[in-house]
């Protein structure tokens, strides 16, 4: 785990938007030139996105999925787990 | 010095209102932008720019907020009396990322209040506005009025205007060329295109920064189809989903990296856009065969 699963935010230098379906996430400013390129999100990971405007925790973070989506906490554990090891990989988490 | 020269230069229904101590030919920019210079009637978006020298070479204020590379870096400032503006330290493209800067571009945040400073350099000195300046100043504005700049080809089939995207070295300049020996059509641009989209459509018109080829003409159509061309072993063409499609033009517009507010209408401009025109993925060998297979799609075939 690449995070601190109590204390979980992500960087502000981004723009979401659902254009035609799709929910890209375009960098802004410095971030530009550290990524060089649009990231596509699935509907969870959009709504993830949004909710780490402020810091949360992984307990949290899987509680909020397992409602907004309906979907068992373990796997919805699982699921928020993947999408912040694939983000703190690439740097979008503070 | 006071603005002796008024010279309106229009740019995808662009006005942009040039205030000048300098005529068009002592700044250097008729070569390039001559074809552009008139003032429309009912023009979508109007940009009110001074022109004014520095005897020194001009210095940005504020930070950097997004390094462009070696054309342009933007800084954000806040001046007394004047509020938040976006400057934009211009340096020539052949230059090095160390090299003085050349003009600097103050532009408020809705991009419609412009001042370019420029500090003349040799007897064959030409203003920033022909090329990076003026590409930076369409590339904002444009945005405002639904439209976006992008690194596509665009031509007129008889009325029908079809854009092509692609990385460098898809193919886009080969296929102007292909188009070009067709009766009735008007290559408008090999390299930067723009694209307006309102509640009747989209509209695409070619813009004065060309590719290497240099073929320009001021021309605008109606958008028929978007195609994204793809080097391949056959011929091929199949629509792309809007959906699939999103990234895909989002990836090939010159997008405003330095505002977020911007980028949201940006991005909003594509969805309009993939709401109004569809999406091709073409294959091709780059050959004659490609023409009837792009008309096929917004052409009907004769009885």
């Amino acid at each position: 785990m690449s995070f601190d699963p109590a204390a979980i935010r992500r960087q502000d230098d981004f723009v979401l938007q659902n254009v035609a379906g799709e929910h890209l996430l375009v960098p802004i400013g410095a971030q530009v030139m550290d990524l060089n390129g649009i990231i596509i999100l699935n509907e969870t990971g959009a709504y993830l996105w949004e909710v780490l405007a402020q810091e949360r925790s992984l307990d949290e973070l899987a509680a909020a999925v397992a409602d907004e989506f309906d979907v068992e906490p373990d796997a919805a554990r699982a699921d928020v787990q993947a999408f912040l090891d694939e983000i703190a990989q690439i740097g979008l988490l503070v | 010095m006071s603005a002796a020269h008024s010279i309106p230069i229009t740019i995808a229904d662009t006005l942009i209102d040039l205030a000048s101590p300098l005529s068009a030919d002592e700044l250097g920019i008729t070569q390039r932008l001559g074809p552009f210079f008139g003032r429309p009637d009912n023009p979508l978006a109007h940009v009110a720019l001074r022109w004014q020298e520095s005897i020194e070479p001009p210095i940005p204020s504020g930070d950097v907020i997004y390094d462009a590379g070696v054309v342009w870096r933007m800084h954000r400032a806040t001046v007394p009396g004047v509020g938040e503006v976006y400057e934009a330290a211009l340096h020539h493209q052949s230059d090095s990322r160390s090299a003085l800067v050349k003009a600097v571009l103050r532009a408020n945040p809705s991009w419609d209040d412009l001042t370019l400073t420029e500090r003349r350099s040799g007897p064959s000195w030409g203003s920033l506005l022909a090329i990076s300046a003026g590409e930076l100043i369409l590339r904002a504005a444009i945005v405002l009025t639904g439209g976006l700049m992008f690194h596509a080809s665009g031509l007129d089939d008889n009325g029908q205007g079809v854009l092509f995207l692609g990385h460098s070295g898809a193919g886009k300049s080969t296929q102007a060329g292909l188009w070009r020996q067709e009766p009735g059509v008007l290559v408008m641009n090999e390299d930067r295109m723009a694209v307006r989209a309102d509640e009747q459509g989209a509209r695409c018109y070619g813009t004065p920064w060309g590719g290497t080829a240099g073929h320009v003409l001021n021309h605008a159509a109606p958008l028929a189809g978007i195609v994204v061309i793809e080097q391949g072993p056959e011929n091929g063409i199949e629509p792309i989903l809007p959906a699939a499609a999103a990234s895909l033009l989002t990836a090939r517009a010159y997008l405003p990296y330095w505002d977020p507010a911007l980028m949201r209408r940006a991005l909003g401009n594509v969805n309009a856009m993939l709401s109004k025109v569809p999406v091709y993925r073409l294959r091709c060998r780059p050959e004659p065969a490609v023409i009837p297979l792009v008309r096929s799609l917004y052409r009907t075939p004769a009885p």
